[in-house]
């Protein structure tokens, strides 16, 4: 199943339509994440409406290779002006700044392109394996279970995208509200519409999700006007030290750090919740714990560069893996692909690569593509990508103003869409200003008919009984899950607590 | 709180069917925020003096940046009909970055290029009809 389903996906994606999607995306991606302003997600929303109009494949590789671009593009600014592009970049700055520094530019850059390349690729490869045989199990499972799962990605990423776990959850649940906002599917009567007719069919998601996370954080962004960012130094490339530092970084000295931070970004990426910037870190942190020389991180070695990059560009391919193959997504840019692919008609979730072949395979073949298009691209739009960060976020908040309203409008030639766009950003802008990340919300808005549907459905079935629940092999493991992340939060807080008391006490 | 009593209030007359889920939804609203507030009171007490909550510590220096921001959008959204697409992405924008206080001819040429991109992309490249407007509609 999964060799047939590589070759349908090449096939397609050997189309020019696909070709070209994933060459723009690889190359809109890397200049978004160069922009320290802008963020993935935000690249992946404003452009949703644009994705809108392509064939769902297509749609799904454009998306995709923003994602892969992105988190390389983040690196750019990170390396050349001290400044990350993307929260997944953060580390990237420790080392890859003190390289440029001392003139060794080139060098971060292309070791930061080859393995953030190679670690698209080895996740790519890893959940062409595992993505098929994720998604055949999935399709087993009982409406209940599934309810269960939807539960879990909203607690799991309630606790994890913010500081205060509550307020993470109480975001998820506005989000599962406003999910059950137009008609009930089972006896299709009204709920929560106020007499307004268009709210019917519920809340647009292309407008919500481009007003919940585009538009809000551009409110925030007019606020603060960015500083004059300068660029360390040129960057000069020859192809000899390209081919030298790239073969370092895949196969040469610096292999085990490459192939390890994969491992650790993989399987971080994999977590809802646990994002790039989580894995950046902790993969820095472990490359130097495993080196025989930790005294030389910080001082602009390619090993410190090569961790974090390794790291936040395996965390892609692992966050699309739940988003596709369970319809949980790893991450906020996951669960706007996942809504995207979703109002296209494609049902992602358990049994996609058996009802959808040939989009699924189009995905994968598209997500190893843009891996190495990425390296090619990445080291070619370098002095570009350093001029356009010194964009001012005003000028930048104006353009994704227009290109949101004119893409939102596009949809479905309904200016009540930009309305509720408008809306929906005030209502981002104010769970932020609370202290809680409106991602919760999208994920809760996305994954609510889901938890809706398998919720009656798993009654019905039951004849009103709730034991369908609970008393179930499975129920009772994914109960135990979701108590453990309930629980987690607080048993992580004790902990530190409990480390802070001793070492004051120390 | 008051929002989840807003919306349950609204479910009052809902059928059993449609209103459980909701419901279940709105308890556990309901019980979160009350946690929140026990929360808050208890931090209170034990911080006083300490008046920032973490919303706060968010909140930027310049908000009125933020309201001239959204009120472009809705200017644009009642500006389209009218003028079309083209003309009023074009004002828009010299409106916003002006008052953004963005020079003259960066502002200028920004809003051409824009404008000029997002006609080639959705009116020629995807053939969307965009709103053309009576202004647009005269001219073009």
């Amino acid at each position: 199943m999964i060799l047939d389903t590589l070759l349908i996906g090449f096939s397609h994606f050997l189309s020019p339509y696909n070709l070209l999607a994933a060459f723009i995306g690889c190359l809109l991606g890397i200049i978004f994440g160069a922009l320290p302003a802008f963020t993935a997600s935000m690249g992946v929303a404003t452009l949703l409406p644009f994705a809108y109009s392509l064939p769902v494949d297509t749609s799904l590789v454009l998306l995709s290779s923003i994602y892969v671009g992105a988190m390389y593009g983040g690196s750019i600014p990170a390396i050349l002006m001290h400044t990350p592009g993307t929260p997944g970049a953060a580390a990237t700055v420790i080392d890859g700044y003190a390289m440029a520094k001392k003139g060794q530019a080139d060098t971060a850059i292309v070791v930061s392109a080859a393995s953030s390349s190679i670690a698209s690729f080895v996740g790519g490869v890893f959940i062409c394996i595992t993505g098929p045989i994720l998604s055949f199990y999935a399709a087993r499972i009982s409406p209940a279970e599934i309810f269960l799962v939807t539960l879990l990605g909203i607690i799991v990423l309630g606790n994890l995208a913010g500081k205060d776990s509550i307020k993470g959850l109480l975001g998820g649940i506005i989000g599962l509200l406003l999910g059950t906002v137009g008609a009930d599917f089972v006896v299709g009567h009204d709920r929560f519409t106020f007499g307004i007719y268009q709210l019917y069919e519920g809340i647009p998601l292309v407008p919500a999700l481009v007003g919940l996370l585009a538009l809000s954080e551009c409110f925030t962004m007019v606020q603060k006007e960015s500083g004059e960012l300068v660029a360390v130094s040129e960057v000069r490339f020859s192809l000899r030290k390209i081919l030298s530092d790239t073969w370092d970084t895949i196969f040469g000295k610096y292999w085990k750090d490459t192939y390890l931070s994969t491992f650790i970004g993989g399987v971080i990426g994999f977590i809802p919740g646990e994002g790039a910037a989580v894995a950046n870190f902790v993969a820095y942190d472990q490359a130097k714990r495993h080196s025989r020389n930790p005294e030389r991180f910080g001082t602009g070695i390619p090993e410190g560069v090569i961790a974090c990059e390794a790291a936040n560009n395996s965390v892609v391919p692992l966050a699309l893996l739940p988003a596709l193959a369970l319809g949980i997504p790893g991450s906020s840019t996951a669960a706007l692909i996942l809504a995207g692919v979703m109002m296209q008609g494609l049902r992602p979730g358990p049994g996609v690569f058996e009802r959808s072949p040939d989009v699924m395979g189009t995905f994968l073949v598209g997500l190893l593509a843009a891996s190495w298009l990425q390296l090619l691209i990445g080291l070619l739009i370098v002095g570009p990508a350093c001029k356009l960060c010194q964009i001012k976020n005003s000028i930048l908040a104006g353009v994704i103003l227009v290109l949101a309203v004119i893409g939102v409008y596009a949809v479905h030639y309904s200016f009540f869409d930009v309305g509720i766009m408008l809306a929906c950003a005030l209502l981002g802008y104010g769970l932020k200003v609370w202290g809680c990340p409106p991602v919760t919300a999208v994920v809760g808005l996305i994954l609510g008919p889901i938890a809706e549907k398998s919720f009656t459905t798993a009654l019905s079935v039951s004849g009103g009984s709730a034991d369908i629940f609970f008393f179930r092999p499975v129920a009772a493991i994914l109960w135990g899950i979701i108590l453990f992340s309930i629980l987690f939060p607080w048993l992580r807080r004790k902990r530190k607590e409990m480390h802070s008391k001793i070492s004051q006490e120390g | 709180m008051a929002f989840a009593l807003f919306l349950t209030i609204s479910s009052w007359d809902y059928p059993f069917i449609s209103a459980l889920y909701p419901r279940m939804l709105l308890a556990c609203g309901f019980v979160l925020s009350g946690i929140k507030v026990v929360f808050m009171l208890r931090s209170k007490s034990k911080d006083k003096g300490v008046d920032r909550t973490a919303g706060e510590a968010e909140t930027s220096p310049n908000p009125k940046r933020m309201w001239i921001y959204l009120g472009s959008g809705i200017l644009y959204i009642l500006l389209m009909p009218d003028l079309g697409f083209i003309l009023s992405s074009l004002v828009i924008l010299i409106i916003l970055l002006t008052l953004f206080g963005i020079k003259l001819k960066t502002t200028l040429s920004v809003a051409v290029g824009t404008s000029l991109a997002l006609y080639l992309i959705f009116v020629i490249f995807l053939g969307i009809p965009m709103p053309k407007g009576v202004v647009e509609s005269l001219l073009f």
